[in-house]
């Protein structure tokens, strides 16, 4: 078997380690997908194992599956659409915060779109819930801004 | 629970589909109001129920109406980058006999109404799409084009559907490469105010734009472009040296010129016309034909210096329902040979259920000479009806012992076809020859083709 050059990431897999101290691997080529990653290679040297404080167990193995299908570029709407299935809108979000936290670009805009979707005719509520937001309104601003947009509160969904 | 910071609700928010969602969005809280502002994308849609409920008279009085609606998101979100507003195309279906009155309150392309909020976004704006509503647009001339020519200094991509657009007024968009017009009519009999105005395009889609008389396409950076024109122009012509891929649907145009010297990939359909010109055309790859059967002979010649295809897809225009048109059938004679002759590098034929239809009848009735071998073509998709499986089963075989290298033939019959017959043909092709790469599928008018690997 000829030696590889150095240079060559056609097989190397990186090592990255999570917050609560797993360690995962994945390939080269994937890591360069997760601008973040590819920085801390830059810095630090692909041999060593890449520290991601901000990324658990949890989630990076969803993200190594996604980008293990980018590279071989199999993602399709299907795939896509199958990937987010199971997953509740919390798991989303910490999914696509870990995605922007990586710089993952794909994958980032892929989550952005998802949320965006799941939001669709959901009730005011709903969306204080999902983004963890404190009413800040007077019961007097709030009522003048529903007044105000009345056309927009038809068709609401039942929150789950 | 992680909250999310600004910047990251701002991308979500932007890519709620309907503003309506964001709207809601906005009564949240403070902090998702003042996000909501930086959005940069709006899209406001009126939907058939939305409409039927402004028309009714027990729920009008509850409608805001949809253009006091759009001006107050625009007005709020100074940031705008793109615009996107339109009606549902359920309402394309509603005629003129189904509406009682001449109101306005959709005319999307009405002067007035852009003028109330266009102006405001004039720095910001990049991408603007309008979608009339027919029935209010089409008896009135829009002076849009000049207002929004005027007044957006930095607008790339426009899009305008169902209306009546005059090009009075219009100033240079040294900006916009992307132009959509759809079902519209423009007063621009030439293209001449489009080819001045825009010069910078790089993708220009006119699909059923009406109100041109012989019309010019002459666009230095023009790279991709879909034309649908219908009979009225007399004649169509193309300059365009950085065009790679073209789309023309057209029907008899006396004269069709056509310059373009990257044109890699044109699909060209075409009933037939007194002159075809192309110039320069010689390095198209990949061609699809949809022509009038008795045309094919001209028009192929006129292809004769694009020796560079190597895809080729080709089909009759059927004029009358699928049946089998002995007259014409007698008139035309046509053999793998012709296209080999025109397009001697071609590896991958597609063949269309009337273009196949001919061939296999000109072949059965003897009337073509068999021609030498030929080694270049590597693979053949047809789409067949089996009317004769003999006549059907020689005619593969024929082909075949002539493309020595035909590794690949995937095969489409229509569903019709009775699935004992195709069972037969199936197994009679791949006993006959083993090596090669067999595909099967059904195919009918109208629907998607589905793909079998194993039988039918």
């Amino acid at each position: 078997m000829a030696q590889e050059a150095s240079s060559s990431t056609s097989s190397k897999t990186i090592s990255l380690k999570t917050g609560d101290g797993e360690i995962f691997e994945i390939e080269a080529s994937a890591a360069k997908q997760m601008k973040t990653v590819q920085r801390l290679i830059d810095d630090l040297g692909d041999d060593i194992t890449i520290p991601l404080h901000n990324v658990f167990s949890k989630e990076l193995p969803k993200i190594i599956e996604y980008y293990k299908k980018d590279i071989t570029g199999e993602i399709t709407k299907d795939f896509e659409a199958e990937f987010v299935k199971d997953l509740n809108d919390d798991e989303v979000k910490v999914l696509f915060l870990a995605a922007n936290y990586l710089d993952a670009n794909k994958l980032f805009e892929f989550l952005s779109q998802n949320i965006a979707d799941r939001l669709e005719s959901k009730s005011v509520e709903y969306v204080r819930k999902y983004f963890g937001v404190e009413n800040d309104f007077t019961p007097e601003e709030e009522s003048k801004l529903r007044e105000e947009r009345a056309w927009s509160f038809r068709g609401i969904k039942e929150d789950e | 629970m992680e909250n999310l910071p600004s910047p990251l609700v701002i991308e979500i928010l932007s890519r709620l589909k309907d503003s309506t969602d964001l709207a809601r969005c906005r009564v949240v809280s403070n902090t998702l109001n003042e996000a909501s502002y930086e959005v940069r994308s709006l899209t406001l849609v009126c939907s058939m129920s939305r409409y039927l409920k402004s028309r009714s008279p027990e729920t009008k009085h509850l409608i805001t109406p949809f253009k006091t609606v759009l001006k107050n998101l625009v007005l709020r979100s100074p940031n705008l980058e793109s615009v996107s507003l339109g009606v549902d195309r359920s309402l394309g279906g509603i005629s003129f006999d189904d509406v009682e009155d001449e109101s306005d309150d959709l005319h999307l392309t009405d002067f007035n109404f852009i003028q109330d909020w266009l102006p405001s976004l004039s720095k910001s704006i990049k991408s603007l799409s309008v979608s009339d509503f027919w029935v209010q647009s089409c008896w009135r001339q829009s002076q849009a084009l000049s207002l929004i020519s005027s007044t957006c200094h930095g607008l790339v991509q426009l899009v305008v559907r169902n209306a009546w657009l005059v090009v009075d007024g219009l100033c240079l968009m040294p900006t916009l490469t992307n132009l959509t017009l759809e079902f519209v009519r423009l007063d621009d009999e030439d293209l001449n105010m489009l080819n001045t105005c825009f010069p910078n395009l790089t993708q220009l889609n006119l699909i059923g734009v009406g109100g041109l008389k012989e019309p010019k396409i002459n666009l230095p950076h023009l790279r991709t472009c879909q034309w649908s024109v219908s009979n009225a122009p007399l004649s169509l012509n193309i300059s365009a040296p950085s065009l790679v891929d073209f789309h023309l649907k057209c029907i008899k145009p006396r004269l069709l010129f056509l310059e373009a010297p990257s044109l890699s990939n044109f699909n060209l359909s075409l009933e037939n016309t007194d002159e075809l010109v192309l110039k320069n055309c010689g390095n198209i790859q990949c061609l699809q034909l949809e022509v009038e059967c008795f045309s094919l002979g001209y028009i192929l010649s006129m292809f004769q210096r694009c020796v560079a295809v190597e895809r080729l897809s080709l089909d009759f225009v059927r004029k009358t329902p699928r049946v089998v048109d002995v007259g014409a059938d007698q008139v035309r004679e046509f053999g793998l040979d012709m296209l080999l002759n025109y397009f001697p590098n071609i590896r991958y034929l597609s063949l269309g259920s009337e273009a196949w239809r001919v061939m296999e009848s000109s072949f059965c009735r003897g009337s073509l000479e068999n021609g030498i071998e030929t080694k270049t073509l590597k693979e053949l998709v047809a789409y067949i009806v089996v009317l004769e499986i003999e006549f059907t089963l020689a005619f593969i075989f024929s082909v075949l012992d002539k493309c020595t290298q035909l590794g690949g033939v995937s095969l489409l019959i229509h569903s019709d076809v009775d699935p004992c017959v195709a069972g037969n043909l199936i197994s009679a092709c791949r006993t006959k020859f083993p090596g090669v790469r067999w595909r099967w599928g059904i195919w009918k008018e109208g629907i998607k083709d589905t793909w079998v690997s194993d039988g039918i």
